[in-house]
């Protein structure tokens, strides 16, 4: 019975990490770019749902939509004025502007809000369902509802639209997408301020049941981490179903070892993989 | 002649690509053989190949009749092979010296030798000017010397050159040529990727053409440009026929 | 000829200065000097692996981590030394380090995989550590104190000045280590390796071989500063000596005075903890005056901000400008002549 509500949990804390590794597979995927801010990014926008919950009462499902916009916005400034001028440098240079920058975005958020925690107490906060004996928290079902939309919404954007196009010409094979007249900076910033924009919705959806604070940020990159390595460096429908998978995983670590030690096993879980088979369970989207 | 590397019906597939259909090649030692073949006909998959870089689908490569298929890249460099990159490869973090010194070090572990051994090998190569120049600011010419050097401070038997010549002016091309000819008469045999014709006739004592992984000719350079087959391979292919 | 000699002295007296500091330098800024040189410490460590031969390890403060704690239950439970216990922590570091470092390199994972394993790393043992009640858990592990003429062979003084002559002895250890190094063929390999791995096996290089002998190097030594800090403060914590936050402050020095650099790691903690130091200072003075929540993490930010310009324009460190505005090819030029 346990384990059953372990697995509900999971599948349901799954569709939020599958969001935010898509964020990340894109940049990862797209630009090559190890952001080691991702998770910094989007403690942003549960500061952002936070802050227009607490002063002007917006439920974050709401708020969502502000943070996307003002993330967009962030990861573009990124892209543009940082990332862009590095193109074509080792890895190593990534990793680590991007780090001072989850550095710089972790204690910029210290000094304005305090290292405390800060809830979003809506109304359906505390409400679960019971279904068959199982508790299902509410929260995470407008979650995982939320993130299935969110998913949605991506996909046909890279599939549908002329910018989605090109952002997939872009990571395909770059000069040749710069031959056909696309302006390959101009998409990696697009590229990069959607991969944020959709981490910041992730943390809008999970500010509702996960409590904020500046330092959780590189517990979620870490995690994002996980789920764009096991299903595959840009291969988008493998980041969800990574995520499904390191949810369910987490949900019965906590079950089987301790709530505090749920990264044990999806940390684990990442270095074999990297070990093992770093093109992912469901293998990296082709190179040509 | 006694044979230095022979390469038994080598195979290599790509995915779905084949890189190398059945090749089979014979240096001979003391011999200056060349590798032409139109873009994608596998001459740098052999190379990789033969250097460890690539393992083979099938076949063999013999070195001296030892057996070093599926070696590392350095153990074969320990066991006398040297390579040059098409794209130059120089340590950017170190200076010039340096460079050659690390190639040097193959040999000893003794650091002054190694740097007695590398100016020897600057010397021979013509870079004792540039040995205060910053290795970024090095030129094209430089920088393959400097790839050549490098790899030749490692004291090779065989010598495997990847277009050396490329994106080098006449006078550079016939310094180049002098050099891999003073290298064999120092007994490095030398087997070379290239597509400055003028460079491949004056030079190889036999020339072995590549297309589409297979190997559609080999013998006498001075009939090379006469056979047919060569000739329809190549034809619409722009090539320096100096 | 006459550089070498005046370079000797120069250093000789450097040295000089730094043995006779306690005699001069007071309370407060002995404690900065001694962390200054920790840290400084920490970073020359992780050069090895990470400045020279270019694999950037965000996960070395498990073998710091595994230092500390090796050493202090090895005393608290049965009395060993310190003295003896810290090289058995080292060698568990080395271990693992090898370990890790053997499943990494053999199987030729990329530079930025081999990062996020040892990120992963560091976060799994640190949350091991601190869910488990015999390693004292997030309360953490006291070091009993041991009062008395013995305390010195149990790693404990109750004076300041001989953990800063111990530290000091470290820092000149690893310093005089990497030295040897750097102008030994194990130096230039390394070099190599970062330069272009290919290229580098091309000429004889094994880089698998190399990069664990590094790693060996950089956990062994760096988990003897883990030690130092557990004897130093008597506390220990999973959050003080292990996970990914710890593991980053080791590296923010090199970087900052110079990756692959002999005085690049020191350079920096000489730089980081006065500018620490100072932000703490503000904080405290604005809280006072303002009262304002204070600027917490205003150094952190300086961090952040500094690592994003150094990379971005300043690849080489400070040191590295340095040399670069110096035309340190002119070396080169020396060499010859001799």
């Amino acid at each position: 019975m346990l384990y059953l509500q372990a697995l509900i949990n999971g599948i349901l804390m799954g569709g939020v990490y599958g969001v935010m590794a898509l964020g990340l597979s894109l940049i990862f995927g797209v630009l090559n770019i190890i952001n080691l801010a991702h998770g910094n990014l989007m403690v942003i926008g549960m500061y952002i749902s936070y802050l227009l919950f607490v002063l002007l009462g917006v439920d974050p499902y709401l708020s969502l939509f502000v943070t996307v916009f003002i993330l967009f916005f962030i990861g573009f400034f990124i892209q543009r004025f940082i990332l862009n001028p590095i193109i074509g440098a080792p890895e190593e240079m990534s990793v680590l502007i991007t780090l001072g920058l989850g550095m710089v975005i972790q204690n910029i958020l210290l000094m304005t809000f305090g290292p405390d925690y800060f809830t979003v107490d809506t109304s359906y906060k505390l409400s679960s369902l019971m279904f068959m004996g199982l508790s299902v928290d509410v929260a995470k079902i407008f979650t995982f509802v939320a993130s299935l939309i969110i998913t949605a919404v991506f996909f046909s954007f890279l599939q549908w639209t002329e910018l989605g196009r090109a952002i997939r010409a872009a990571s395909n094979n770059r000069e040749a997408a710069m031959l056909m007249g696309i302006n390959v900076k101009k998409i990696y910033c697009v590229a990069f301020a959607i991969g944020t924009a959709t981490v910041g919705a992730a943390g809008s959806c999970i500010s509702t049941f996960i409590p904020t604070s500046q330092g959780v940020g590189i517990l979620f990159t870490m995690t994002s981490f996980v789920v764009v390595i096991i299903g595959g460096v840009g291969n988008y429908l493998g980041a969800l179903a990574g995520g499904l998978l390191i949810g369910i995983v987490e949900e019965f670590g906590a079950v089987l070892l301790s709530g505090s030690m749920k990264q044990v096993v999806s940390f684990g879980l990442l270095i074999l993989i990297l070990l093992f088979r770093p093109e992912g369970l469901l293998g990296r989207k082709s190179e040509e | 002649m006694k044979k230095l590397l022979e390469i038994d019906r080598l195979k290599k597939n790509f995915g779905g690509l084949s890189a190398l259909i059945g090749v089979d090649l014979l240096v001979s030692e003391g011999q200056i053989k060349s590798i032409i073949g139109p873009n994608g006909a596998g001459k740098t998959t052999l190379f990789n190949l033969i250097t460890g870089f690539y393992r083979p689908d099938e076949g063999r490569i013999l070195f001296r009749g030892k057996d070093i298929t599926g070696l590392s890249p350095e153990d074969i460099a320990f066991f006398g092979i040297g390579r040059t990159f098409q794209l130059v490869k120089p340590f950017l973090n170190m200076t010039l010296l340096e460079n050659v010194m690390v190639g040097a070090l193959n040999r000893t572990a003794n650091v002054k030798e190694a740097r007695k051994r590398a100016m020897d090998i600057i010397g021979f190569l013509g870079l004792e000017e540039k040995v205060k120049t910053p290795t970024d600011a090095l030129t094209i010419e430089d920088r393959k010397r400097l790839e050549v050097a490098r790899a030749l401070a490692t004291s090779p038997s065989l010598l495997l050159l990847d277009e050396v010549m490329a994106g080098l002016n006449p006078a550079e091309i016939n310094g180049m040529i002098e050099l891999i000819q003073t290298m064999r008469n120092g007994d490095v045999t030398i087997l070379l990727i290239e597509h400055v014709m003028h460079a491949v006739l004056t030079l190889s004592d036999e020339v072995v053409v590549l297309n589409y992984g297979e190997k559609i000719y080999e013998g006498d350079p001075k009939r090379v440009v006469k056979d047919p087959k060569v000739i329809e391979v190549y034809l619409g292919e722009e090539y320096s026929l100096i | 000829m006459r550089n070498r000699v005046s370079t000797t002295i120069f250093f000789l007296l450097l040295g000089f200065l730094f043995l006779v500091a306690p005699l001069y330098v007071g309370g407060y800024l002995l404690e900065i000097l001694i962390i200054v040189l920790w840290l400084g410490y920490l970073g020359s460590c992780w050069n090895i692996i990470g400045g020279y031969a270019g694999q950037i390890s965000l996960g070395h403060g498990t073998f710091v981590g595994l230092g500390a704690y090796t050493s202090t239950l090895l005393f608290s439970r049965l009395g060993l030394t310190p003295w003896i216990g810290m090289f058995l922590g080292a060698i568990l570091a080395m271990a693992i380090g090898l370990f890790v470092g053997f499943l990494c390199f053999r199987f030729r994972v990329r530079g930025a995989y081999f990062l996020l394993i040892t990120m992963a790393m560091t976060e799994i043992v640190r949350l091991c550590f601190e869910n488990i009640d015999f390693f004292g858990s997030t309360v953490g592990l006291f070091i009993p104190t041991m009062k008395g003429p013995t305390a010195p062979l149990l790693y404990q003084f109750d004076q300041k000045w001989p953990f800063y002559l111990i530290i000091l002895g470290m820092t000149a250890g690893i310093l005089w280590i990497t030295f040897l190094m750097e102008r030994s063929k194990i130096g230039f390999y390394l070099k190599a390796i970062k330069g272009d791995e290919d290229a580098a096996r091309s000429l004889g290089v094994s880089a698998a071989r190399y990069k664990l002998l590094a790693m060996a190097l950089s956990s062994f030594f760096i988990a003897l500063g883990g030690t130092f800090y557990a004897q130093y403060r008597m506390y220990i914590r999973p959050d003080l000596v292990m996970g990914i936050h710890f593991s980053v402050e080791i590296v923010l020095a090199p970087i900052i005075g110079g990756l692959g650099t002999l005085f690049g790691p020191i350079l920096g903690a000489f730089l980081m903890i006065p500018l620490e130091e100072l932000s703490r200072l503000l904080t405290d003075f604005l809280k006072h005056s303002f009262r304002m929540k204070g600027l917490i993490g205003l150094h952190l930010i300086t961090y952040g901000v500094a690592l994003i310009l150094m990379v971005r324009f300043m690849p080489y460190g400070i040191i590295g400008l340095f040399q670069r505005l110096k035309g340190r090819w002119a070396k080169n030029e020396e060499i010859i002549r001799d």
